[in-house]
């Protein structure tokens, strides 16, 4: 069998009979083999047992390996990975180079977080009372709903159709990543609280794997089609269930998305503040556009209002707003909590109404920062006085802040007393006592609204007297190191 | 309705576009027939390892099929040419195994597979080619992960103590 390498051997062992050293040149063979020559040759001189055994080893090991063994062994170089003749496995790579890991539609969610987060009283009013939560349910009717912007509706949209992002909302709580305890937290519901924790995990997911770009849009999401400015542009709005929906945003699918603008506040909310200005100030007018003087107006005295030829045009403009809007109208009957929606909307409502309004927009301004427009203004001024202190302004700003603290308080108290008033003209019907029950229910509110506000006010003063005493403190210190100095 | 038809028909002209256009560069040699059919490297494997089995098993002719089959397929996989060299080499067809063996050198230079066993069939020949071929195996292979690699260990080791012999009986007369 092995009979071939005799006359190997002879090819080789020919020439080298000469000189030794010579031989790999000789034959040109590689080192390898030139060497094995050597180390054999200087091992085998003068010991033919180790000579023996050597060649039983080869022996040995030439039979366990049989000529023309049929093996398939790739290559295992890159280029012949590319260029191996074969239909690439996968049209393209999971992951391109210096992308995201992150699912695209995070920025859709991170967009419908920030408009829910930004709206999400007037959302929670939608359904006819402030409960603080929004449920699935809720989402639902608002992403159908014409009467809402077609932001909102999209951003409701978003949730509803995208449940695992729903999920990560609904089950937030300090205990819900605890796995015994995350069914508890799993209630088809969220607050405010839960979507500005979601946006803070969502922006540190950013951070962290870097953000999405959306697919075919080259990084650059596409503009909303008329969600950029104030949608109407003029002195009036189409109505939504009349004039169509502008906006396109209102046809319901899984690749809904809420677009993303710079500002994540509803863009009707400028108007709708300036609406509750002018209702603020001409209150009499509104309430007795129907004709009778009761400190309350409903959607006819609207309808008086764009009716009478003695209006002016900016009363008209703010009744056409109402009249287009039933969302805001609605908000706005409820702004104040107290009864349910019955299309009254009293004096009290419009003043919560306006506080509301100046809140969001001042902390959409702000980025976040809370405060009626006036307080903030109060504080600018507070803060680039030259005049004052360091000390005397922090005390302005708290006093500040306290009195807005008293204002609220007087409010809630004015509503108590209108709730009590309304308790007190009910009869004894069936339906009376429904209405008494459910004023009841928002008495209680109206109680730990008041409780938490006085509790507020007090740890206001408490810090203003730590503060100042603090002060007189490191007053007192340096006056007395200035006078051993 | 109509509409869905004509979008029926339009997606099946875009394939038979794109199967008209492989078709195209395999005339024209850019692509191979795999590539053409969508053969995947992953299923080539998988059909040269039941070649492997079959030549293992004795079914030698059926090897040879499936072998001659992947090469057809895909002339450029040396891994395949060269298991089709040893396939013919068993069968007794040593000239097509050496010109399978080159074929897959040529694409594959360090294929130890096909290094080993050319260069058994080299010194077969009497040819000298053969001990560079082995020694050029025992390199590609230094870990002797093949059987070829190995063979081509082994075969090395048993020239070089043939030789030493041979050097001890002094010079040829």
């Amino acid at each position: 069998m092995l009979d071939f390498l005799k006359g190997a051997a002879n090819l080789l062992a020919g020439p080298m009979a000469g000189v030794v050293d010579f031989a790999g040149n000789a034959l040109g063979l590689p080192p390898l083999i030139t060497n094995s020559i050597k180390v054999a040759a200087g091992a085998a001189t003068g010991n033919v047992m180790l000579a023996a055994s050597g060649a039983m080893g080869v022996a040995q090991e030439l039979s366990k390996n049989p000529p023309a063994k049929t093996e398939y062994r790739p290559s295992t170089s890159s280029q012949s990975k590319t260029d191996n003749g074969y239909a690439p496995s996968s049209s393209s790579p999971i992951l391109s180079p210096g992308s995201s890991p992150l699912d695209p539609k995070m920025l859709d969610y991170a967009d419908a977080l920030r408009v829910l987060e930004a709206n999400f009283q007037q959302l929670d009013l939608l359904d006819g009372r402030q409960s603080g939560v929004l449920s699935k349910k809720d989402l639902q009717r608002i992403a159908s709903d014409a009467s809402v912007s077609p932001q909102l509706r999209d951003a409701a949209g978003f949730m509803v159709e995208n449940t695992a992002f729903f999920e990560r909302l609904d089950r937030q709580g300090p205990l819900a990543r605890i796995g015994i305890f995350s069914p508890l937290y799993n209630l088809d519901t969220f607050t405010v609280k839960d979507l500005r924790r979601e946006l803070t995990a969502v922006e540190s997911e950013f951070a962290r794997y870097g953000r999405p770009t959306r697919p075919g849009s080259g990084g650059t999401p596409a503009p909303p089609p008329a969600t950029g400015g104030r949608p109407g542009g003029g002195t009036s709005t189409p109505p939504p269930a009349t004039g169509g929906n502008s906006g396109g945003g209102a046809v319901p699918g899984a690749d809904r998305t809420p677009p993303s603008t710079s500002s994540a506040v509803d863009p009707d909310l400028r108007e709708y503040h300036d609406v509750l200005r002018i209702l603020d100030a001409n209150w009499d007018t509104f309430d007795t556009a129907a004709g009778v003087k009761d400190n309350r107006f409903t959607r006819d005295s609207l309808d008086a209002i764009l009716g009478s030829p003695a209006a002016s045009s900016t009363l008209k403009r703010a009744a056409q707003f109402l009249k287009d809007h039933p969302a805001y109208f609605d908000r706005l009957e409820m702004a104040a909590g107290i009864g349910t929606r019955d299309g009254i909307v009293g004096r009290p409502d419009v003043t919560a109404a306006l506080r509301q309004a100046d809140a969001e927009r001042g902390a959409s301004a702000s980025g976040g920062g809370r405060g009626t427009g006036s307080a903030s203004s109060n504080v600018r001024s507070i803060v680039d006085n030259p005049n004052m202190s360091i000390e005397d302004k922090i005390q302005a700003i708290l006093m500040s802040i306290s009195s807005d603290t008293d204002e609220e308080i007087l409010d809630v108290m004015e509503q108590m007393a209108n709730v009590r008033e309304q308790r007190a003209s009910l009869g004894t019907g069936e339906s009376d006592r429904k209405a008494g029950a459910k004023l009841e229910s928002s008495m209680q509110e109206l109680e730990l609204r008041l409780q938490r506000l006085v509790e507020k006010r007090k740890a206001m003063f408490d810090l203003m007297s730590n503060m100042s005493s603090k002060f007189h403190e490191m007053a007192k210190t340096a006056i007395s190191n200035l006078r051993s100095a | 309705m109509g509409r869905i038809i004509k979008h029926e028909g339009a997606v099946a002209m875009r394939m038979e576009r794109g199967a008209v256009q492989n078709l195209k560069a395999f005339a024209r040699g850019e692509m191979t027939w795999a590539e053409v059919e969508g053969m995947t490297f992953e299923e080539a494997k998988a059909i040269a390892q039941v070649g492997c089995d079959l030549a293992a098993a004795g079914r030698l002719e059926e090897a040879r099929i499936l072998f001659e089959g992947l090469v057809e397929g895909n002339p450029k996989d040396a891994a395949a040419r060269a298991a089709l060299g040893t396939v013919y080499q068993k069968l007794g067809k040593l000239e097509e195994a050496i010109a399978e063996y080159s074929a897959a050198l040529e694409r594959e230079p360090d294929n130890p597979v096909a290094l080993a066993n050319r260069g058994e069939l080299y010194l077969r020949k009497g040819e000298r080619q053969g001990f560079t071929d082995l020694a050029n195996a025992v390199e590609a292979d230094p870990h002797g992960e093949t059987a070829g690699g190995r063979r081509a260990r082994a075969l090395v080791k048993a020239i070089t103590l043939m030789a030493v012999e041979k050097m001890k009986e002094g010079p040829q007369p």
